[in-house]
């Protein structure tokens, strides 16, 4: 006949083994239900509050920083305004008219006659950074103004001088003092003068007809 | 009639060794007991833990959320500020590469040597500009990444003896002509065949020299340059 293990047992040891038996399993249910999941919340909330203390670490640096960058980025704009005043614009469509505002007084001064602007190019400035990753939505370019004339030598550097004086962005791309056979007092002027610009086509390497 | 000692031995052969007092099947229920009763507190206390640190979190995450309004404000004004520092430096490097020939050439017309009659001189345009992505099939660069830029300046004369124009590749050599000429390339001369010398005169040369001017460089001025043109802009 088979006796079970709790026969063989004292009665004071069956109820040891059976309220270990119990205690165990409370035990083993505790850790397994409570415990570790209870863990795994608590590491999940601690990384989470690590992830805060990071975001609130770098919000605080960015406003840290804000204010000083808010006063450079005022002198900033200050300085590009103090550039951008010297821009040459369009005005009816074309870069010449503004060009001969600026330019004409000037050009009569100098004792230049015939004066005429046929046309304007563009060419592209540098990459502020070309090796930085961020480049500005807007950028600028050179706008030349072609600008012929007749004139002494003496006058097309008087000229070259005055507008070095008045106008200190603008720079002699191109130029071209040219004898005429007929006329030894007089030469054929031929000269491109670069401002900066605003880019506004799409294709600034085209030319453009007045 | 005598009787028998009786003697019942209720102490089990491992017991009877046992140095402790008190017995196995008490101690092992008190262990368990025990054991499950440490259980309890280790949760209690992770679960403490957790309340803790979720009541912080929240706090600190409602902090974070009424900073997240300023934040954009702030990120906003750092790519503003980042939009125009690019532009100015652009344009800084536009006024560094701003050059300045009236004095030299006023200066040619005083120090033109007597005998030298001046046909042309110029400054050629600038060579084509390379707009090519590094890497092919990609749309064309938004601006040259080179930032400097040669040029060449011709001078074209006619002199009656060759001497004048060796005078005047002297007069060239002085720092007053360095903003236009850095060194001489190309000369060149030849006898001028469309004039007709008259008798006991010498038939006049032709020369033609090629100087390279010195490079424009369109690199990021120093503040000075565009403090210069703000002081002009006023």
């Amino acid at each position: 006949m088979k006796t079970g293990l709790l026969d063989n047992m004292a009665p004071n040891a069956q109820r040891a083994f059976i309220t270990t038996l119990a205690f165990t399993v409370v035990t083993v249910i505790l850790y397994m239900f409570a415990v570790v999941p209870e863990d795994e919340k608590l590491r999940n909330g601690n990384a989470r509050y690590g992830q805060e203390e990071q975001n609130k670490a770098r919000i605080d640096s960015i406003l840290r920083n804000a204010a000083s960058e808010a006063t450079r980025l005022e002198e900033t704009v200050m300085r590009l305004s103090a550039y951008r005043k010297q821009f040459i614009e369009q005005r009816l469509g074309n870069y010449a008219t503004h060009a001969r505002e600026m330019l004409d007084p000037l050009a009569v001064g100098a004792g230049l006659t015939e004066i005429d602007y046929p046309d304007s190019s563009t060419r592209r400035l540098p990459l502020p950074d070309p090796k930085m990753p961020f480049s500005p939505a807007k950028l600028h370019v050179r706008t030349a103004v072609r600008m012929t004339a007749r004139g002494s030598y003496q006058s097309a550097a008087s000229f070259i001088l005055r507008v070095e004086e008045e106008l200190p962005l603008v720079s002699v791309q191109s130029m071209r003092i040219a004898a005429n056979s007929g006329d030894p007092l007089h030469q054929t002027i031929t000269m491109t003068l670069e401002w900066p610009a605003s880019d506004t086509g799409p294709n600034p390497d085209t030319k453009a007809r007045r | 009639m005598t009787t028998g000692e009786f003697h019942l031995n209720m102490l089990k052969s491992g017991e009877r060794v046992s140095s402790s007092p008190v017995r196995l099947r008490i101690i092992i229920p008190l262990l368990s007991f025990f054991a499950a009763i440490g259980m309890i507190l280790w949760w209690g206390s992770l679960f403490a833990q957790r309340l803790i640190v979720q009541s912080r979190l929240k706090t600190l995450a409602a902090e974070n959320e009424s900073r997240l309004a300023t934040e954009a404000e702030a990120k906003a004004q750092h790519a503003e500020f980042l939009e125009q520092a690019s532009r100015l430096k652009q344009l800084d490097g536009y006024a560094a590469g701003v050059r300045r020939i009236g004095p030299a050439l006023a200066s040619l017309a005083e120090n033109m040597p007597i005998g030298i009659q001046l046909i042309n001189l110029e400054i050629e345009e600038p060579g084509p500009q390379n707009l090519r992505p590094p890497v092919p099939r990609m749309p064309p660069l938004r601006g040259p990444t080179n930032t400097v830029e040669r040029q060449t300046l011709v001078i074209e004369g006619r002199t009656a003896k060759p001497l004048y124009a060796d005078k005047l590749k002297l007069t060239l050599r002085d720092s007053s002509f360095a903003p236009i000429i850095e060194r001489l390339t190309s000369e060149k001369s030849r006898l001028d065949t469309t004039v007709q010398p008259k008798k006991h005169e010498t038939r006049p040369t032709l020369f033609r020299l090629e100087y390279e001017m010195p490079p424009r460089t369109f690199a990021a001025a120093e503040p000075a340059a565009a403090g210069k043109a703000e002081v002009k802009g006023k």
